[in-house]
């Protein structure tokens, strides 16, 4: 019995040793006790600490680069131009008869990019009407800029009209027609041509960044000059290439744009068409943002991750960008017609202005609309008081001045802006 | 793990994704809707939700194929990872599949602790989990820029992940995929901020991962 009990504790022992080996990777129990008996816990050696604190600030790096990584991914960087906000810009040549003309018409210029603009189709016709809920309030108190843009949308409709296989031909508009209706293109067949600036159509965007100090050869200045022809009269184009001209021109932008952000309303209309994040952008497919601001890559970058700005904080970036498109202009432009005022001449020196733009966009020209001295002076005129800025503006130009433009050779690529389809202003 | 929580995870995982994907599909043809978590862009977010549902089955395929405490803990937060991304993705229409997917990432996590302790596979796993986190970023970032550019980013992810897997057989294979991987698209896309950034790290972590020293590293 004696020798069965020895091998009982013995077989047992051994099960005991089987089943700790067994065990995945049993921790070892220090034989260390506390000083009255009880088990002390084990204790975590000098290297496995410092590799689990190394691992733990890996880890918070990590997950400090994955927050800015979304951050970043939910502010479209690296998305620009990417999104249904700008398949305008892509699919414009893809459309046939009638649509073809607005798909080509919505990538103009406009004030603000409020794109206020509507179109009737009919097999033979396409209607433009004005959009007066996308009028930019106090920032163009009489709907100067409004008009203007609806001109350009215009000629973009003109110049595409012939490559669509169609005879454009304005209609007169009758006093009877509703008040929206801004112009009346028929369509008859003609064969098919693409005119000069035709293709440029979809390569044109506003280009805020600082320019290059090559001046504009007087040959270009000329060619630019020659666009102001009779189917645009009575707009006509007057430059400001000399130093004195420029400067002057310049300080009065500043100026304008100082009382633009002093003036509260103009402030507040002006900051409601900005487009702070991402979503903002693919949601509206309008307005200004951070893209189209002509910054650097990296500074957009850190603008585009860093919170949303303030209004007063675009301003200060509205001034400050003012300050260096100025001062790195090769020339200045002023479109001028008879009768600043008449909605048919605003239309007229819209259309000679998207002209303009599309040929410098098509000779690698930066182009940049800024209006921030008609628009003080038709916001001095709503609010009864006389514009210290028509004077000074009446020496450089003619008193009869529409909008105002700078071209130079860009450093910063221009971005496209984000656009409405076309059966989102067709009625 | 029992063969019947094999057979209940395989299950879940199959229903996930099947259900995923009939989400993804529904994103892709149904476009923005409110159930669907009004997207701006549905298109690109419908196929990201299918992607997502595939690959809750192929973690659970490399959860059972490897079997191991470490792959299953892999696999198994991989597969709690998808469920809850998609939820960014495809909104509400994917809350069926997120239960199920992180159900049965949640049976795998539970077989691999049962194996080993969590705190030793968190240890063993840890690093190569950052990386693959960083390889993440790379690869949405690829995905996004598209082109040439984003091409540098998706092939720097994948180099990544297969630095990863060779580290163990060839070291300086392992180190010179890393090195390659990152510093392209880190180079071209230096404005970003973001990709540097990650650049940086996957250096950082991932070469003392592939070439350990005698001191205290974050193997």
């Amino acid at each position: 019995m004696a020798k069965t009990q020895t091998q009982s504790t013995q077989t047992q022992s051994a099960e005991r040793e089987t089943a700790e080996r067994r065990k995945p990777h049993s921790r070892p129990v220090s034989d260390l006790s506390l000083a009255d008996g009880a088990p002390a816990r084990p204790v975590m050696g000098r290297r496995s600490f410092l590799r689990q604190a190394v691992f733990g600030i890996g880890a918070a790096f990590v997950l400090a680069d994955a927050a800015v990584a979304y951050r970043a991914y939910d502010q479209g960087v690296m998305a620009e131009g990417h999104g249904p906000a700008f398949d305008a810009w892509k699919v414009w040549r893809n459309r046939t008869g009638p649509e073809a003309l607005v798909g080509a018409a919505i990538l103009a210029a406009n004030a603000h990019n409020s794109q206020p603009w509507l179109f009737d189709l009919f097999p033979d016709r396409v209607d433009l009407r004005a959009d007066l809920t996308r009028s930019t309030g106090a920032n163009d108190a009489l709907n100067r800029e409004l008009f203007v843009s609806l001109g350009c949308a215009l000629e973009n409709m003109l110049i595409a009209a012939p490559a669509n296989g169609f005879r454009p031909e304005l209609l007169p508009i009758a006093s009877s027609q509703p008040d929206d209706l801004v112009a009346s293109v028929a369509l008859s067949s003609q064969p098919q041509f693409e005119p000069d600036l035709y293709q440029t159509i979809g390569n044109r965007h506003s280009n805020r960044s600082a320019y290059r100090s090559d001046p504009i050869p007087p040959s270009s200045i000329e060619a630019m000059r020659s666009l102001a022809d009779e189917s645009v009269a009575p707009a006509r184009l007057v430059w400001l290439v000399d130093d004195r001209a420029r400067t002057r021109f310049g300080q009065l932008l500043v100026e304008a744009t100082v009382a633009h952000i002093a003036d509260d309303d103009q402030s507040k209309a002006s900051f409601a068409w900005w487009r702070g994040d991402w979503n903002a952008i693919q949601r509206h497919k309008d307005g200004l943002n951070i893209d189209g601001v002509g910054l650097p890559p990296l500074v957009r970058t850190l603008g585009k991750i860093l919170p949303t700005t303030s209004r007063e904080s675009a301003d200060q970036t509205f001034l400050d960008r003012t300050r260096i498109q100025v001062r790195t202009a090769a020339a200045f432009g002023i479109v001028v017609v008879d009768d600043p005022t008449s909605r048919s001449q605003q239309l007229a020196g819209g259309r000679l202005l998207q002209r303009l733009h599309l040929w410098a966009a098509a000779h690698d020209l930066g182009f940049q609309h800024m209006n921030q001295v008609t628009e003080r002076i038709d916001r001095d005129q709503q609010l009864g008081r006389v514009s210290p800025f028509s004077s000074p503006l009446e020496e450089l130009a003619e008193p009869t001045a529409l909008a105002a433009f700078r071209v130079g050779t860009p450093t910063v690529r221009s971005a496209p802006s984000p656009r409405r389809a076309p059966s989102e202003v067709t009625r | 793990m029992t063969a019947s929580e094999t057979r209940t995870a395989n299950r879940l995982a199959v229903v996930a994704t099947l259900l995923g994907m009939a989400a993804g599909v529904a994103e892709l043809v149904v476009g923005t809707s409110s159930w669907i978590g009004n997207k701006n862009d549905p298109t690109t977010l419908g196929w990201v939700t299918i992607g997502l549902a595939l690959g809750l089955t192929a973690a659970a395929a490399v959860a059972d194929r490897i079997a191991t405490a470490d792959a299953r803990l892999a696999a198994g937060l991989a597969m709690v990872l998808a469920a809850l991304i998609g939820l960014t993705t495809a909104g509400r229409v994917w809350i069926p599949a997120a239960i199920a997917g992180a159900t049965a990432g949640a049976v795998h996590v539970m077989a691999a602790h049962r194996r080993r302790p969590i705190r030793q596979l968190v240890d063993n796993l840890g690093p190569a989990a950052l990386l693959a986190v960083l390889a993440c970023i790379y690869l949405t970032f690829g995905v996004v820029a598209g082109g040439g550019v984003g091409g540098l980013g998706v092939v720097g992810a994948v180099a990544v992940i297969v630095a990863l897997a060779i580290r163990r057989r060839w070291r300086l294979s392992a180190a010179a995929l890393l090195i390659g991987g990152a510093v392209p698209f880190a180079a071209v896309a230096v404005w970003t901020v973001v990709i540097p950034l990650t650049a940086v790290l996957i250096l950082a972590i991932g070469l003392p991962l592939v070439h350990p020293s005698r001191g205290p590293s974050m193997r």
